[in-house]
């Protein structure tokens, strides 16, 4: 009597599902399917809260870990940075006294001879004066007790400053290389193709440069060393653009090597590099 | 006091089905821990109790899942009919012998749902079989697992009762 009473439960409950399959409608639904959901869905949103907040937890713990080992890096680099600037501070003395000594000291045979050969020697400046209001084109630095002279080239550590258009005592004024009326021979670093740097709008062009020439955006720009006034080698900026310009050359835009806001003591080139031939012929070309 | 706590299980079962949904799409392919719920449920049920429960659950499953509803609410309801039927004639007293039965009921499961889904429905996919197999494997284990702790749980509360009963009362005669 049981087992029939559950195999009639059991064909009962077969027809109805197979009723509620056979009205569902696709594109309605059941009535019956929208209950269910009504029951269960809550069930989902119950996950998904939980889901968040473990989410959550996940995320902060995570976090936690990054800012922990950003802190121990911050730190080491923190620790570096004060051991580096403590080394640059004693090199600084360092100069300062060598630079002391070099000015009392009267300038000896070899210094003599080395620019006799067109070897630099030089001084340190201090800038104290740069000239915003024109766009960086002009600084003007203090050389102490080594009177600076007109067009002894400015470098810095990074790259070609300028060169000295004006003193007074112990001071100079530096024309910019990024000075519109500036000029550089100058070439490429890769390729050893010649050209002139010329001063543009905050910036650097390098000129003469015909359309064939091998030029990349990222070439460095050096002191070519050939207008008797920079010696070669110095950095002077790096190809930003290479455009095909009308006429002959191509128009070349070059990054200074130099942040001239940034600067606080300059170099001083005192010697001249005059090619040898010359200082061989004309012993007193070397001034 | 029966209906409750089984809609509180099928909650829970619902709630781990969810949860391993959002753990990853390829969870449901491997597990389904509402057919153990229906299982056990019919293995522990009085008769009429279990085909009802069966196809309350297979209805709740057919609404998380896709596809025609109610197709899910038939398999699991003959499912649980056979199962019901079946454990009348076997003595299941080892697990893996339990385990066994649980991943044959898991087979046929999938072999009723694949036959509702080839005949009836004309045009929809089968179950891979890594599908079947894995949900065979894992129906097996939890089902096993599932008759171990209930079946432990309920010894204990049986010795309780019986122990309570034993227990003498105040005011009462020796």
């Amino acid at each position: 009597m049981r087992d029939r009473w559950h195999h009639g439960l059991f064909v009962l409950l077969v027809l109805v599902q197979l009723l509620i399959m056979t009205g569902h409608e696709p594109a309605r639904g059941s009535r019956l399917e929208a209950w269910m959901l009504r029951a269960v869905a809550p069930l989902g949103s119950a996950v998904a809260s939980l889901a968040s907040v473990g989410d959550g937890v996940r995320e902060a713990f995570r976090t936690n870990g990054t800012l922990r080992t950003e802190n121990t890096s911050l730190r080491d680099e923190l620790g570096e940075t004060r051991r580096e600037l403590m080394r640059l501070m004693s090199i600084e003395e360092e100069l300062r006294r060598a630079r002391a000594t070099a000015d009392a000291a009267e300038p000896g045979p070899v210094a003599r001879a080395r620019a006799a050969r067109g070897q630099t020697s030089f001084f340190v400046a201090d800038v104290v004066y740069l000239d915003l209001t024109a766009g960086l084109r002009t600084l003007v630095l203090d050389g102490g007790d080594a009177h600076p002279q007109r067009n002894q080239v400015v470098r810095s550590s990074r790259g070609l400053v300028g060169r000295i258009i004006a003193t007074g005592g112990r001071y100079g004024k530096v024309q910019l290389v990024t000075d519109r009326a500036s000029s550089v021979s100058a070439m490429i670093e890769r390729t050893r193709r010649k050209g002139l740097v010329r001063g543009g709008d905050g910036g650097l062009e390098l000129t003469l440069l015909p359309h064939r020439a091998d030029v990349r955006v990222g070439d460095r720009v050096v002191a070519a060393g050939i207008d008797g006034v920079y010696p070669r080698g110095i950095p002077i900026g790096i190809v930003t653009s290479v455009t095909p310009a009308p006429g002959l050359f191509l128009r070349i835009e070059l990054r200074p090597e130099v942040d001239f806001g940034l600067l606080e003591d300059v170099y001083v080139l005192t010697g001249q590099p005059v090619p040898e031939a010359i200082i061989e012929g004309q012993p007193d070309a070397t001034r | 006091m029966r209906l409750v706590r089984y809609l509180l299980a099928l909650a829970a079962v619902a709630l781990v089905h969810i949860a391993g949904v959002r753990l990853s799409p390829i969870v449901p392919l491997l597990v389904d821990p509402i057919l153990v719920l229906i299982l056990y449920h019919s293995l522990e049920s009085p008769r009429g109790w279990d085909i009802v429960g069966a196809s309350v659950a297979g209805l709740v499953h057919d609404a998380l899942t896709g596809g025609v509803y109610g197709q899910l609410g038939l398999v699991d309801t003959v499912t649980a009919y056979v199962c019901s039927r079946s454990r009348q004639h076997l003595v299941l007293l080892r697990s893996w012998r339990l385990g066994l039965f649980f991943s044959l009921l898991a087979l046929l499961q999938q072999a009723l749902l694949a036959a509702v889904r080839f005949l009836l429905l004309d045009g929809v996919e089968i179950m891979p079989w890594w599908s079947v197999a894995a949900k065979m494997v894992t129906t097996g284990v939890l089902g096993a697992m599932t008759i171990a702790v209930g079946g432990g749980l309920a010894r204990r509360a049986k010795r309780r009762r019986r122990e309570h009963r034993r227990k003498p009362t105040l005011g009462t005669s020796r």
